[in-house]
This record gives structure tokens, C-alpha cells and sequence, in this order.
């Protein structure tokens, strides 16, 4: 029995004594008592930083540690131990399995580069806590206090393209929500410079003219065609921080595509081109309310009727009747009439989306354009640093238009008879052309990117969703624009 | 009485008798008169003094009754409630004690009459570091409450905490005080407080430095003045309702918070009624983060006046009010991601006075927007240089004890105390 007893002892002992279990007295919980002793005094005496230290010796692997006596050293103004301290703080927090194991550890990863881009602030050496606060930004994104740090420090650099993040850095108009809510800053001007190409059709039927000595070619209805291309050039300038006026130049080629015939000749196929000058636009727009993130302005398009009609000759001949026949016909390039186009837009961030919205009634002379109602909607996604995603979304509704249309037929005499360029004369057919409006509803999703300090480029294509049933049928518009803004 | 000495130790006896003549005889005239306010002069009829009070339990002190009790050079700690419990119109002096480690806070004080706290190391305990809950039960409807000279830091919830029901009310003074590192807000106070918090150190908080809620219809009625409020992760200030005072909010020092400087009602559209504040000559720089914050905001539909202050380099505006209006002679420098309106610099964005004012028009009557020029911004320093265009440019204020202030944009009067860091990871509780 006593031989039972004894070896119960000794197998007692034995287990209190093996090593592996003397390995569970880990240095560094002791050393957790030394830290604690420095965190009971907290007042960054010599005393406390010596309590840290001898917690650190005990076990090398201590962040907090090392946290605490780089925040003691530079409360006592003792940089180089301070950068030291944090230094090691960063270092063991990447090595240590004892640090990443415990719970928590992870939200104080950052700490100790924050605290080194503090110590530099301090000593004005910007650049380098600018690099500790991006560090810590790379580590956490949501770090709020290498943020907060960050943008200060940007701005006594004087670097405030970098002050924001990138979805406020980025110029945030839409593409074809193009007015924003907003409004320029005094002294703020924007240029804007952008291409659009697309391709129109409509319906030709007999009943469109009033003019009977018109015919349309077989079989009927025919199809008339429009490429377009048009290029704007644009201006804008902040009168005040609430007061904005703006210049728009539009240059147009239009390049169409008709077929009809005269006085029972043979079908004519004519593809005139023109070119030239459109409308210029005129814009003034007030800033009549803002809060928080959402601004609301009112505008007024303006269109001085600069685009004038052009003559547009088709290229081939056309024998008939003994004489070569060229076909003319008058193409506007503007509308002929001051138009008012009043309108209301609206921005809104929901961060980190921004969303940019008007809507627009064109009054017109219902002559060479009919009114036309717009509202477009935007939204704005930041990618990354320097590129924005777009959906934007459009809806159109434009008035009926009765057109006076001058056709030309210019009869000229053929080779043998003379000077090829001797003209016949034209002849003249007075009518008028009525194009149906209707409803229209387009889809744009777009790029733009950030090419250079307030310099953008987009990039978009519109899609449509709905078109009219009647009159002038947009297809896809391709859309390439650059866009450059100074305060 | 011999034999029955061999049972029970003198001591034993001693201590019983004791017992019966604390509980039974009439209390000291002394005692009898404490109805009246007391004051530090006042004698306490009770000392407790270099006792260490730990792993209890319960309360590690629990004082109830309105005997005069003077806690001193005592430590609590690791108690399973409280360090110190006061409940009942206690009457009590705390100070040169370590409070801490203990699990439901450090002070916790229900319906008590007067307490000051002076002096203390009140630290990493489970809870808030002071809580005081003020119920229309007790026999006065008011808890008159010094906090003064202590240290509050690392608590797992609040540093003070006020909580009276709406016909009950705290007056709570709280100055000199460093509260640091607490996990919520450094001072909260809600309904009826009446908060007078002056040359305080309030730093690196979990939410506000300052917080001022009213979950009854009274509002708290705030002073706050001379502080350094910085490194909060909440606003500086955060005001969802209250009315200030005399000082208002003056003469603060406010600072790399990461979301607001000072803000108001931002939580709720919060009524007019409910908000009715003074802000003057404070310096409000660099707060805000993520595109967040603001130098001054107000959200409320309340009435918030916003006077001789200096705003610079806070994220998101300068000085956001709801309405556009009582904001003058202020001046405003590089908020949002702007410097002044300089027309000279062509390396900024939206450089404008809009985004100083987070879209409303321009600078009001007396605002400047230029640098400020202070000191040493670097190192907190946001004393202004001679040549700083804020000085002679404030309104002139007529009221005591503004008008004998200098006619300086900007804390005018400072709180003497340094800049102190703090690294977040010493939450070691």
C-alpha cells in the first residue's frame, strides 16, 4: 500500500515537473504584470517608461510595450527613443505569433506607423509622415486616425489634389447628365471639348410634303438617313459661387442619305454633305440651394441661332431629258430661332456614389426643331484613384416640327454643249416638310479617367432603349469628350 | 467576563461595542446639520484613509446615508462591482485614491447629495470611470458633483457618465481633469445636467470628447470652456441637445477628432427647442476623416451662434450649419480639401469660400479666410504669431467674460495645459 502511495507521489512530481510543463510559464505573461504597473502610474514619468522597458525585457515580443515607451519618450520630447520604440513596436508586431494570436491585435497593427508619422509631423518632416500615414492606409483603409493625420498633412504641403479621397478628387459631372447641381467657384472655369457620332433615321412617306410635284422614289415608304457627328466646344465660368454662365460652340457634319424623284423622273439617290457651325448656347445657371451633399441649381439654355441652313448638292449626275441633273437640298444646321431651354438639377452624394439628375423643356418655333423635353439621371461610381464608372439614363420627348423646305433640282448642260459648270438653273420646290415627335429612352454606360490634374477623358456609349415610333429614330451615339477644370 | 474572554478576543469585543454605539447613539451635532450644502471645509465625520480595498465580490467601498465621508489615499481594485459604490444622499470626499480594475466601473454614485473627487487615479475598469444616476425618488431632486485633478483613462465604457430622469437633475463640475483612452466618450452627460467642464484634457476617446444627449424633454445645460479636446474618435464636442450658459462653448482647444470639431443634433432632426448653443473664440483644426466631419456643424433646426472662431484644415467644411445663418466674424482656412481662396495658387481643386461653408454662400459679415497663422500647429500649438490677421479682427463682445478678452479671433484665453499623445494599443484593461 505505502509502495501505491509512493508512486503516486512520484508520478505527481514528475508531471508537475517535466518540461513541458514548465514551458507553459510563458515569460511573457509575467511581463504583463510590469506593463500593467506602467499603465497604474500613466503619466509618462521616467518610472513608467522603466516599467515598459523591464516588460520588454522579459519578453522582447511585447507591442503594447514598446507602444507605451514610445508614447512615454515622446511625451517627454524624446524623438529618436520614440521613433526607436515604434520602430520595434512594428517589427514585433510583424514577427510575433504571440502578438497576431491575440484577439485584437489586429486593430492595433497600425498602431506604431501611426505614431511614427506623428513623431514626424512633429518634427516637420511631411514627407516622411506622409509616407507612415499612407502606410497605415495601405494596411487599414478605414483607418481613421492616418486619415484624419493625412489630410492634414496634405494640406501644409499645399498637395491638395491628394487631400480627398479619389471618389471626391474626380471632376463628377455626368456625360449626358451633364449639368450638374452644382455650381463653379468664383473664378473657377471649366473647358469642355467632346465628340459625338451617330446615326438617325426616319421615315420618308409622301404625306410629310405639301408639295405634290414631290414624289418619293419605289417602293414606298421610303427611308431617309443621317450620319452625324457633331463636336462641341464649351466653356463655363463661376461669376460667383453661386452664379455660373457658360458658352457652348457646336460644329456639325451631317451626312445624308435620301432618295425621291421629280416630275416623274428616275429615282434619285442623293448623299449631300454638309458641314458647318451649329447653334451657339448660352448658359446661365444659379445655385438656389445646397445642404450637406445635395445642391440644386436652376438653368437657362440660351440658343442664339448661328447654324444656318446649308445648300447641300448630291455628287453624281443624273441623265434625264437630255440634260445632267444634279439634286440640292437645304440641311439646317441650327435651329433658326432663339430657343429658352429652362431647366432644374439636382446632385446628391451618397457616398460613394454621386448622382446627378436635370431636367429640361426646349421652347422652340416648332419650325426647324420642336420642343423637347429632357430629363437625365447619372450615376457615379469611383472605381479607384483615377477612374469613375457611369449608368446614366435619358429620356426624351420631342414636339412634331414643320419644316419649310426649299428642294432644289439644278439642271445642268451637258459637256458636248458647253462648260460642263454652266448651270441650267435650279429649279426651286417650295414645301414643307412635318417630322412626328414621339418618346425616346436611352441607356449610357460610360468611362472617365483622370488623366492629369483636372484634366478628364470620357468615354460613353448611348444606347436606346425606346424609340420613336415616328420622325427621327436615333441609333447608338458614340461619346468622347475631355474636359479640363481650374480654380 | 473572564471566562468569557477565553471565547472572544478582546478585540472582538472592542469592535462590537463599537458596532452598537455608531448605530444606536444619537449622531454627533456635526452630523445632524449636514443638510446644508458642505463644502471641502467641512469636517468629515467619517475618514477612510490608506486602506486597499480589492477582489471583493461585491463594491469594494459602499457608502450609503448622508454622514460626511472622506475617502483618501485608498485603493480599489479588482472588486467584482464597483471600486466605489455611494448610494442615498451620501456626502462624500474622494481623493488621492487608485481606483481601478474593478468589474461594473469605478465610481458609481445613485442619488447621492454632494461628492467631490479630486485627485484620483480612476482607471481601466470594466465600466464607465464615473457614473452618476440621479432618480426623481430621492429626496433631493439634485446631486451636486466635483470632479477635479483626476485622471480618468482606459475604462471600458465612458470616462463620466451622467444619467438623471427628467425631474431630477446633476450638477456636475468637472475641471483640471485629464480623461483619456476611455472606450466611449470622455464626458457624456443627458437631461438635466447642468455641466460646467473647464481646463480639461480630453483625448483619444472612443466616440466624443464631450457628449451632451437628452433622452427625456430637458436638455443638459452646458459650459464648457478652456478644455484641449483632441484624438477623440467621435466629434470634439458632439451636442445632440443642450443649451449653454455664461461661457457657452468657448475658449476650447479642439482638434484632430476624427469626426467633427464641434457638431450638433447630427444623429436626429433634432427640435429648436432642444438645442440652443453659444460657440466663441474656439480654435477647431484638422478634425474629420473619410470624408467625414467638419470644423463646426449643425444638423438641428435649433439656434447655434458661431462667433470669433478659428477653422482650419478640417475634413469635409469648415462650418456646416443647417440654416446658413448665425455664423460671423469667424475665420475659415483650408477645410475641406482647400486652402484659403487664394487666386495666386493654381494647384488646387475646388478652392473656393463655398466649401468653407459646405455650400452655403460665401463668407458672412466679419469672416476671414486666410491663414491663420498659428504658432506651431505642427505641435498643437495654436497660439497666433503676432502677425496673425485673426488678431484685432473678432466682434467685439460686451457680455462678461468675453469683453475682457482680447478682440482676437480664436481661444483667447487658453488652457495652460500641454499636449499629451496617447497610443491607442494601451488599452490594456
Amino acid at each position: 500500500m505505502k509502495a501505491v502511495i509512493k508512486l503516486i507521489i512520484l508520478l505527481v512530481t514528475t508531471t508537475i515537473i517535466t518540461p513541458w510543463n514548465i514551458g507553459f510559464a510563458n515569460p511573457c505573461d509575467s511581463a504583463w504584470g510590469w506593463f500593467q504597473e506602467g499603465l497604474a502610474l500613466y503619466d509618462n514619468s521616467s518610472r513608467e517608461a522603466y516599467y515598459y522597458q523591464k516588460a520588454i525585457e522579459v519578453c522582447p515580443e511585447f507591442v503594447e510595450a514598446y507602444n507605451s515607451l514610445g508614447r512615454v519618450y515622446l511625451n517627454q520630447g524624446e524623438y529618436d527613443l520614440s521613433i526607436q520604440a515604434f520602430k520595434q513596436a512594428w517589427i514585433q508586431s510583424l514577427s510575433s505569433d504571440l502578438f497576431s494570436s491575440r484577439p485584437g491585435s489586429s486593430d492595433l497593427f497600425i498602431e506604431p506607423i501611426i505614431s511614427l508619422g506623428e513623431i514626424y509631423r512633429m518634427q516637420g518632416k511631411y514627407n516622411l509622415a506622409a509616407a507612415e500615414f499612407k502606410r497605415a492606409l495601405e494596411i487599414n483603409p478605414d483607418s481613421f486616425a492616418a486619415q484624419n493625420h493625412l489630410q492634414y498633412i496634405y494640406k501644409r504641403l499645399h498637395n491638395y489634389d491628394f487631400v480627398l479621397s479619389p471618389r471626391n478628387k474626380m471632376l463628377t459631372n455626368g456625360i449626358f447628365a451633364r449639368i450638374p447641381g452644382t455650381t463653379l467657384p468664383q473664378g473657377g472655369i471649366a473647358f469642355a471639348m467632346h465628340y459625338r457620332n451617330w446615326r438617325q433615321t426616319s421615315r420618308l412617306t409622301i404625306d410629310m410634303f405639301d408639295n405634290d410635284q414631290i414624289f418619293l422614289a419605289e417602293p414606298s415608304p421610303s427611308e431617309r438617313t443621317t450620319r452625324i457627328q457633331s463636336s462641341v466646344m464649351g466653356i463655363r465660368y463661376g461669376l460667383s459661387n453661386n452664379f455660373t454662365i457658360g458658352l457652348m460652340a457646336l460644329y456639325f457634319e451631317r451626312d445624308v442619305e435620301l432618295q425621291f424623284g421629280y416630275k416623274g423622273m428616275q429615282e434619285v439617290n442623293a448623299n449631300p454633305v454638309v458641314r458647318g457651325i451649329g447653334d451657339l448656347q448660352f448658359m446661365v445657371k444659379y445655385h438656389l440651394w445646397g445642404h450637406k451633399r445635395n445642391h440644386l441649381s436652376l438653368y437657362n439654355l440660351l440658343t442664339i441661332p448661328t447654324g444656318k441652313e446649308k445648300i447641300a448638292t448630291s455628287e453624281d449626275y443624273i441623265w434625264t431629258f437630255g440634260e445632267f441633273t444634279k439634286v440640292t437640298r437645304k440641311i439646317p444646321l441650327g435651329s433658326g430661332s432663339y430657343d429658352f431651354t429652362p431647366g432644374i438639377a439636382l446632385t446628391t452624394f451618397y457616398d460613394p456614389v454621386i448622382f446627378q439628375s436635370n431636367i429640361q423643356y426646349r421652347i422652340t418655333d416648332h419650325k426647324r426643331v420642336g420642343d423637347e423635353l429632357a430629363a437625365n439621371f447619372g450615376a457615379i461610381y469611383p472605381l479607384n484613384d483615377s477612374v469613375n464608372a457611369l449608368l446614366e439614363t435619358g429620356y426624351r420627348w420631342h414636339g412634331d416640327t414643320e419644316r419649310d423646305q426649299t428642294m432644289y433640282v439644278l439642271l445642268l448642260r451637258p459637256d458636248y454643249l458647253g462648260p460642263m459648270w454652266i448651270p441650267g438653273g435650279p429649279e426651286e420646290i417650295e414645301t414643307s416638310l412635318t417630322s412626328k415627335g414621339g418618346h425616346s429612352l436611352f441607356i449610357a454606360p460610360g468611362l472617365q479617367f483622370m488623366l492629369a490634374r483636372g484634366l478628364k477623358l470620357e468615354l460613353s456609349v448611348k444606347f436606346p432603349i425606346l424609340k420613336q415610333a415616328e420622325g427621327w429614330r436615333e441609333g447608338i451615339v458614340f461619346h468622347a469628350g475631355l474636359v479640363m477644370m481650374r480654380f | 467576563m473572564f471566562s468569557m474572554s477565553k471565547k472572544f478576543p478582546d478585540i472582538l469585543i472592542i469592535l462590537l461595542f463599537v458596532f452598537v454605539l455608531t448605530n444606536h447613539l444619537p449622531a454627533p451635532p456635526e452630523c445632524q446639520a449636514m443638510d446644508r450644502r458642505p463644502s471641502p471645509e467641512t469636517p468629515a465625520a467619517i475618514t477612510m484613509e490608506d486602506n486597499t480595498i480589492y477582489q471583493n465580490g461585491r463594491a469594494g467601498l459602499r457608502i450609503r446615508g448622508n454622514t460626511p465621508v472622506e475617502v483618501s489615499n485608498c485603493t480599489l481594485y479588482n472588486n467584482g462591482r464597483t471600486g466605489l459604490n455611494l448610494e442615498q444622499q451620501a456626502d462624500v470626499l474622494v481623493r488621492n485614491s487608485s481606483i481601478h480594475h474593478n468589474e461594473l466601473g469605478g465610481i458609481s454614485l445613485n442619488d447621492i447629495k454632494w461628492i467631490q473627487i479630486e485627485n484620483n487615479k480612476i482607471h481601466q475598469n470594466g465600466k464607465a470611470g464615473v457614473r452618476i444616476r440621479k432618480s426623481s425618488h430621492s429626496q433631493d431632486r439634485s446631486s451636486t458633483v466635483i470632479v477635479n485633478k483626476n485622471r480618468i483613462f482606459l475604462n471600458n465604457a465612458g470616462g463620466i457618465h451622467t444619467i438623471p430622469t427628467a425631474e431630477a437633475s446633476i450638477q456636475l463640475t468637472v475641471t483640471d481633469n485629464t480623461i483619456n483612452g476611455n472606450k466611449r466618450g470622455g464626458i457624456r452627460v443627458e437631461n438635466n445636467t447642468i455641466l460646467t467642464a473647464a481646463h480639461n484634457r480630453i483625448f483619444s476617446n472612443g466616440t466624443a470628447g464631450i457628449a451632451s444627449f437628452a433622452a427625456e424633454s430637458s436638455s443638459p445645460f452646458l459650459n464648457l470652456y478652456q478644455n484641449r479636446i483632441y484624438f477623440n474618435q467621435g466629434s470634439g464636442i458632439h451636442i445632440d441637445s443642450g443649451v449653454t450658459g455664461e461661457f457657452g462653448i468657448s475658449n476650447n482647444w479642439i482638434y484632430n477628432n476624427h469626426r467633427a470639431g464641434i457638431s450638433c443634433g447630427l444623429w436626429k432632426g433634432t427640435g429648436d427647442d432642444l438645442v440652443d448653443i453659444v460657440i466663441l473664440h474656439n480654435t477647431i483644426v484638422a478634425n474629420g476623416s473619410n470624408d467625414l466631419g467638419a470644423g463646426i456643424r449643425n444638423d438641428s433646426d435649433g439656434d447655434v451662434i458661431i462667433y470669433n472662431n478659428i477653422v482650419a484644415y478640417n475634413f469635409a467644411t469648415g462650418i456646416l450649419n443647417n440654416n446658413c445663418s448665425d455664423a460671423s466674424y469667424n475665420l475659415l482656412f483650408a477645410n475641406w480639401e482647400t486652402s484659403s481662396f487664394d487666386e495666386a495658387s493654381d494647384n488646387t481643386i475646388f478652392q473656393t469660400e463655398k466649401e468653407q461653408y459646405s455650400g452655403c454662400s460665401g463668407r458672412a459679415k466679419g469672416d476671414l479666410i486666410t491663414e491663420p497663422m498659428f504658432n506651431d500647429p505642427d505641435n498643437y500649438d495654436f497660439t497666433l504669431t503676432k502677425d496673425s490677421p485673426a488678431r484685432g479682427a473678432a466682434k467685439t463682445m460686451t457680455s462678461p467674460p468675453f469683453s475682457s478678452f482680447a478682440n482676437d479671433m480664436g481661444v483667447v484665453a487658453p488652457f495652460a495645459g500641454k499636449h499629451q499623445t496617447e497610443s491607442s494599443s494601451n488599452k490594456g484593461n
